[in-house]
């Protein structure tokens, strides 16, 4: 399902998925967009610890916010909607509806500040990868953001076919506002998945060892993980490259400790 | 330019009158709940100088601390409602009383005003203790570190305990990296992080919840004993390679909405009175549904990939209070003429069709036309569903807005 959903983010030219009542749908260039929702606590209760790495995370667009902007306001002191303003954003859209199949290009001065500005993203994120570990992947997608936005700011403008060098920064001051807030996230660690403590913890049980190393018994009493929390843990740490495991044959059971790598 | 003193003559008399009330109104349902949720007694109120005031159309527990005043109340859900007086700098110091440090060996920092005020009712007498103003801060301010700094000069103790929060990932490792912090100003002496979720396997997040769980004082003594010893963590976050963007940098600037286009900056000025969401909610779910209904009819061909409007978007909130789903609902609700007029146009073509199709059958001819299809913006909210794949399939863009977002 995952792949089927990145297929899909990516509008590829033929996706294909086969049910048992519909028979077989294919879809081309599907364009499916999301807006939702959540609690932060909400959010990582649900990651599995699949999520961070499948590339699923990093196409959406984080906003966050942490506290009000606005005064409370009571459901009665709401004003009226301003109706002659509605009218003139809804005749906007409606002239959408009836868009013809076309490619949009960039003009000149778009193209060069697009690209001035996707190599100043380039080299901010290759700074913040050596804290931020995740940061590359969202940067990536972000890039592609910034030529959506405007594609779409274009559609709203003028509906040309030639994206302007005012709507081109206009996506990229939009672009560079959802930074701060992935990196907000990030460095806050709200977008990691639910057993990157339990990774953290396994980590500082070994490096608090004197040798070094520490067998599976220690680790469960130190962690008081559950058998299952403490593989799946361990299973990650190995994965990313954190944790080796030291195997050394027995006359009985193999002897199985772990270390962090580089610390020995 | 010099700062801004916060206490003024008239805020001093304020919480003056307000100490008064507190004494004279026990029954006061925020002295009430000061006693009931959070076990503080009227003279730890009273040590710490808080008082009962009227601000903001409302009474609080007025919390001061040397650079402003916090305002503390319950909903009526019993849900903590925390704001600050105007002009409080919370991030420039701790939250302590006269008698909460009187030169013990030890001292304990605790993850708020309330939090403080119960550990100096539990240990009051033995050790030292001061608290964080900010309840989830993951660094000391440059005022905080120096302040604290002075305190471990003049005091000299010989350990500090932490009692933050560590109930989720995000919390511990954001409590963590303040004790990190901690130990990097003071050096040599040990620095500990009491993991209270831990030591209770997951019962208690905080003293307050320990409190309310009856756990003795010989509990609290053993939780020390088994608190997380601090190290020094310089190579992974020194306070050079991490680039902390502030909560600042979250908020939509003027600059920002000046660069877009009229009619984004319209549906700001539309939508933004309607209701108290914070603004910043409300630009990527109105991109979202611009995106399918532009669909793939514009896109841009770039290199060998082409690219296509699709908008991926989840707004987050620490918790359920900033009306994210009316965020939400007020995009939909500028649609609502795009939808009817996409209904509409189905209509006519529908009946265009069937005319047609009837005149065919009845001169007898063979009628290939496809019938038309009902467009609409929404989707499913599951891709799962095989009703997402039909509608996508028949409407080529949609948009899904599910109300609470799972990966």
């Amino acid at each position: 399902m995952k792949d089927l959903a990145l297929s899909i983010f990516d509008a590829e030219d033929s996706i294909r998925r086969v049910t048992k009542s519909a028979g077989s749908i294919e879809l081309n260039n599907p364009v499916w967009c999301m807006a939702s929702a959540t609690t932060l606590d909400n959010f990582q209760r649900t990651l599995t610890s699949q999520e961070r790495g499948s590339g699923l995370l990093q196409r959406i667009l984080p906003v966050y916010m942490e506290e009000r902007t606005k005064k409370f306001q009571a459901l009665t002191e709401l004003p009226e909607p301003d109706q002659e303003l509605f009218d003139t954003i809804t005749q906007k859209l409606l002239q959408l509806i009836d868009l013809e199949k076309k490619p949009i290009s960039l003009s000149d001065q778009a193209n060069q500040i697009f690209t001035q500005w996707n190599y100043s993203l380039n080299e901010k994120t290759e700074e913040l990868s050596q804290s931020q570990s995740d940061i590359g992947g969202f940067a990536s997608r972000l890039t592609a953001y910034g030529l959506k936005f405007a594609l779409i700011f274009q559609q709203l403008d003028e509906q040309k076919e030639v994206i302007s060098k005012k709507n081109m920064k206009a996506a990229i001051g939009l672009c560079d506002w959802l930074f701060n807030h992935i990196q907000y996230m990030l460095n806050h660690n709200y977008i990691f998945n639910r057993t990157y403590s339990d990774r953290l913890k396994i980590r500082s049980i070994i490096e608090k060892q004197e040798d070094g190393q520490v067998n599976r018994t220690e680790l469960m009493k130190r962690s008081h993980f559950s058998k299952k929390q403490l593989d799946k843990a361990l299973d990650s740490e190995i994965e990313s490259g954190f944790i080796r495991e030291i195997r050394t044959e027995t006359a009985g059971r193999p002897l199985v400790e772990y270390s962090l790598i580089g610390k020995k | 330019m010099a700062e801004k003193q916060f206490w003024t003559p008239q805020r001093i008399d304020i919480i003056k009158k307000g100490q008064q009330r507190l004494v004279n109104e026990q029954k006061h349902h925020v002295f009430k709940e000061a006693r009931n949720y959070d076990q503080l007694k009227l003279h730890t109120l009273w040590d710490f100088a808080c008082a009962l005031i009227n601000e903001k159309n409302n009474d609080w527990l007025a919390i001061p601390y040397d650079t402003g005043c916090q305002l503390y109340c319950r909903d009526i859900v019993g849900r903590p409602v925390i704001q600050h007086m105007h002009e409080s700098r919370s991030h420039d110091s701790f939250f302590y009383c006269k008698k909460s440090i009187k030169g013990n060996s030890s001292l304990f920092i605790a993850k708020n005003p309330r939090e403080t005020m119960l550990l100096y009712q539990l240990f009051g007498n033995s050790v030292d203790i001061i608290g964080l103003v900010e309840e989830g801060s993951i660094r000391l301010s440059e005022r905080q570190e120096s302040w604290l700094k002075s305190l471990l000069d003049k005091r000299g103790y010989e350990s500090i305990n932490l009692f933050l929060n560590c109930h989720t990932e995000t919390t511990y490792l954001a409590s963590k990296e303040i004790a990190q912090q901690i130990k990097r100003i003071i050096g040599s002496l040990p620095v500990y992080l009491v993991n209270i979720f831990d030591y209770t396997s997951g019962k208690c997040k905080d003293i307050t919840e320990c409190q309310m769980k009856n756990m003795d004082i010989n509990q609290f003594v053993s939780m020390l004993k088994r608190a997380e010893v601090i190290e020094c963590n310089d190579s992974q976050h020194s306070p050079d390679q991490i680039q902390i963007n502030s909560k600042e940098d979250l908020k939509l600037n003027d600059a920002l909405i000046e660069l877009l286009p009229d009619v984004v900056k319209d549906y700001l000025k539309f939508s933004s009175p309607l209701s108290d969401v914070p603004n910043e909610f409300l630009i990527t779910p109105f991109l979202a549904i611009l995106g399918a209904l532009i669909g793939k009819r514009r896109y841009a061909k770039i290199g060998g990939i082409t690219i296509y409007p699709v908008i991926w978007t989840a707004l987050f909130a620490g918790s359920s209070t900033l009306r994210k789903s009316t965020a939400l609902s007020l995009a939909k609700n500028i649609f609502k003429p795009v939808k009817e007029a996409l209904e509409s146009k189905y209509e006519s073509e529908y009946a265009r069709w069937l005319e047609k199709k009837k005149i065919s059958e009845y001169q007898n001819e063979k009628f290939n036309e496809p019938e038309p299809v009902r467009r609409t913006l929404y989707g499913p909210d599951s891709f799962s569903d095989l009703t997402f794949w039909q509608a996508l399939h028949e409407n080529e863009s949609l948009v899904s807005m599910p109300g609470e977002f799972t990966a």
